[in-house]
C-alpha cells in the first residue's frame, strides 16, 4: 500500500515529464524565435508554478545579458529594458559559471541584484536560474521567480527546469539557424536582382553595319552574382565606334559598385572628349580623386573608324587584345606601349597604337578571368591556349565569344569560376 | 591564412609574406602595412618569395600602401616576385608603378643609393 503523499509526488513527476514532452512538441511547431520563447516560457511558469519568468540572452558584442522575454505582473517594465553585465546579479552569475542555481531566499544572497525590484516594484523571494547552453557556449539565462505556493524552489524544481532549459537552448539555436538561412535567402534574392541590374549596364544589343561591314559581340560572366568587369560599345558619331573593356581590382560587391559608376563616367567622358586617350586621362583624374583602398581599373579603349577599318588602341594596364588575320588565321598580340592601370598615379602617360584591319580580321578583347580558368591539375587556361584556340575561322564575333567562353569553362571542368570573365570581339568584313 | 613576418633593419622594415594573396587574405597584409604607414616608416620592403599567387585585391593593397607612403615621403620596395606574380605585374604594367627588385640586396642597395 502506498502513502497518499508518495502518490501525490509520483503524480507530480508524471505531470512534469508530460510537460517536458509538451515542450518538445511546442519546439517542433515553430521556428519563429519570439513566438517560440513565449510558448515555452508560459509552459515553464505553469510547470514551475511560478509568479514570473524571464529569458536573458547574451549580447556577445557588449558581453551583457539583455532581457529578451518576461512573463508576470511587471513584464512590461522588464522586457527589453533590463540589462546585466556577465557576473552581475543571479543571472549574471549563472552566465559566468554556466551552473544552474536555486536561491531559496534572495534577501540572504549577496549576488542578488536589487535594482530590478526597486525599479519595477516587484518583490522577488526565490529564484530558479539555469544557463541556456548550446554547442557554441552559453547564449543566455532563463529564470523563474517565486513559487505560487510561497515556498522556495527545491532541487526537484531545479532538475526539471535544467532539462527544460536544455531544450529551450536547442530551440533558440535552431530558430537562430533558421533566421540565418532566411537572411541568406534574402541576400541571395538581392544579389540576383543586382546581377540583373548590373548586366543591364552592359550592352544587350550590339552595333553592326551591313554597309561598312563590322560586327561586335560581348559577354560578361561574373564569378559571383556581381563583379568588377565591364565592357561597352560607344557609337560617338556616324563613323566612329568605341569598344571598351575593363577590370576593376578585387571582385564582388565593392568592385561592382566601382564598376557601375565607372560605366556612366566612361559614357559621359567619351562623348565629351571624343578621343580614346583623352577619355582615359579624364577617367584617371576622376579615379585619383575618389579611389579608396588602392582600388584601380585596367581599361582598354579601341576606337574603330567604321569607314576605313582603321583601329586605334589605347591601353591602361589591360591585357593586350588579340588580332586574328583572315586567310592564314594566324594571330598577334597587340602589345602596344601600354600605360599603367587607372586610379594609381596622377601622372598617366598613354600612347595610341593604330592598325589597319583587313576584311575578315577579328580583334578579341578579354579580361584575365578567362585565362585564369583552372583545371583539376591547377593549370591555367593561359594566354597560349586562348591564342591557339582562337586561331581559326569565325563566322561571327558571337560565335567566337561563345566558343571561347565555352572552351575555358569546359577546361575548368565545372570547378567554381575564380574570377569574372568578359570577352568582347570585333569582326571587320 | 597568410603567414606574415616583419623585422626591423635600421630604419627600414622587411615584411615576408607566405601564401596566396587574394581578396580574403589581403586584409591581413593591409593591416600590417597600414600600421607601418601610420608610424611613417621611411622604407618598407616586401619580400614576395613565398607568394605564388596574387590577385588584383592583393595588388590594390600594395597600391594603397604605395599611395599612402608617398604622402609622407616613405618608400615601398618589392622583390622576389615569382613567375605568376611577376606576370600579373608585367601584364598590367604595374612594373612601371612599383620599385621592383630581384632580391633583398638589390632592393636595399637601391634604397641606400637614394639616400
Amino acid at each position: 500500500m502506498q502513502l497518499p503523499h508518495e502518490v501525490e509526488i509520483l503524480k507530480q513527476r508524471v505531470a512534469d515529464l508530460t510537460s517536458l514532452i509538451d515542450v518538445s512538441a511546442i519546439i517542433s511547431t515553430t521556428l519563429e524565435l519570439d513566438e517560440l520563447i513565449n510558448l515555452v516560457m508560459q509552459k515553464a511558469m505553469t510547470v514551475m508554478r511560478a509568479e514570473a519568468s524571464s529569458i536573458m540572452l547574451l549580447n556577445e558584442n557588449s558581453n551583457r545579458l539583455e532581457c529578451r522575454f518576461a512573463l508576470g505582473s511587471v513584464k512590461e517594465k522588464v522586457r527589453n529594458k533590463i540589462e546585466l553585465k556577465v557576473g552581475q546579479g543571479i543571472a549574471g552569475w549563472v552566465a559566468e559559471t554556466g551552473e544552474p542555481l536555486i536561491v531559496r531566499d534572495v534577501s540572504k544572497d549577496h549576488r542578488f541584484y536589487q535594482a530590478v525590484d526597486r525599479e519595477t516594484g516587484f518583490i522577488t523571494r526565490s529564484i530558479l536560474a539555469a544557463p541556456l547552453k548550446t554547442t557554441s557556449g552559453i547564449i543566455g539565462v532563463a529564470e523563474v521567480i517565486n513559487r505560487l505556493d510561497g515556498k522556495p524552489f527545491d532541487n526537484h524544481n531545479l532538475e526539471i527546469f535544467s532539462t527544460f532549459c536544455r531544450q529551450v537552448a536547442l530551440a533558440i539555436e535552431n530558430a537562430k539557424a533558421h533566421q540565418y538561412i532566411l537572411e541568406q535567402q534574402r541576400l541571395k534574392q538581392q544579389l540576383d536582382s543586382a546581377h540583373i541590374i548590373q548586366q543591364s549596364f552592359m550592352p544587350q544589343t550590339f552595333p553592326q553595319s551591313k554597309e561598312s561591314g563590322f560586327q561586335v559581340y560581348g559577354k560578361n560572366i561574373p564569378a559571383t552574382s556581381v563583379g568588377g568587369d565591364l565592357f561597352d560599345c560607344l557609337e560617338q558619331n556616324a563613323n566612329h565606334l568605341g569598344l571598351i573593356i575593363g577590370d576593376v581590382s578585387g571582385k564582388g560587391i565593392p568592385a561592382a559598385i566601382f564598376m557601375a559608376r565607372l560605366v556612366s563616367d566612361l559614357r559621359y567622358y567619351s562623348q565629351l572628349k571624343k578621343d580614346a586617350t583623352e577619355t582615359l586621362m579624364a577617367i584617371n583624374t576622376l579615379l585619383m580623386e575618389r579611389s579608396r583602398r588602392g582600388m584601380f581599373v585596367t581599361l582598354q579603349y579601341l576606337a574603330l573608324d567604321t569607314d576605313s577599318g582603321k583601329l586605334s588602341i589605347v591601353n591602361g594596364g589591360h591585357m593586350p587584345p588579340l588580332w586574328i588575320h583572315n586567310g592564314t588565321f594566324k594571330s598577334e598580340w597587340l602589345r602596344c606601349d601600354s600605360g599603367i592601370p587607372l586610379g594609381i598615379l596622377p601622372d598617366l602617360s598613354l600612347s595610341k597604337h593604330e592598325i589597319q584591319l583587313q576584311a575578315g580580321d577579328c580583334v578579341v578583347m578579354f579580361t584575365d578571368g578567362i585565362i585564369e580558368a583552372r583545371n583539376s591539375k591547377g593549370e591555367f587556361f593561359s594566354l597560349d591556349r586562348l591564342q591557339h584556340f582562337l586561331e581559326n575561322e569565325w563566322a561571327s564575333p558571337e560565335d567566337l565569344v561563345k566558343a571561347l567562353i565555352g572552351q575555358a569553362l569546359s577546361f575548368s571542368q565545372g570547378r567554381p569560376q575564380h574570377d569574372d570573365i568578359t570577352v568582347l570581339a570585333l569582326k571587320w568584313h | 591564412m597568410l603567414d606574415i613576418q616583419s623585422k626591423k633593419v635600421d630604419n627600414a622594415v622587411i615584411i615576408n609574406i607566405k601564401g596566396d594573396v587574394d581578396l580574403y587574405s589581403s586584409p591581413q597584409i593591409r593591416k600590417v602595412l597600414l600600421e607601418l604607414i601610420q608610424k611613417e616608416s621611411p622604407a618598407i620592403f616586401v619580400d614576395l618569395q613565398e607568394v605564388n599567387y596574387m590577385d588584383s585585391s592583393g595588388v590594390a593593397t600594395l597600391v594603397e600602401a604605395l599611395q599612402r607612403a608617398k604622402k609622407y615621403g616613405g618608400r615601398l620596395f618589392i622583390y622576389h616576385l615569382q613567375g605568376a606574380v611577376q606576370d600579373v605585374f608585367e601584364l598590367s604594367r604595374l612594373d612601371k608603378v612599383f620599385q621592383i627588385y630581384p632580391d633583398e640586396t638589390e632592393a636595399m642597395k637601391a634604397y641606400h643609393d637614394e639616400n
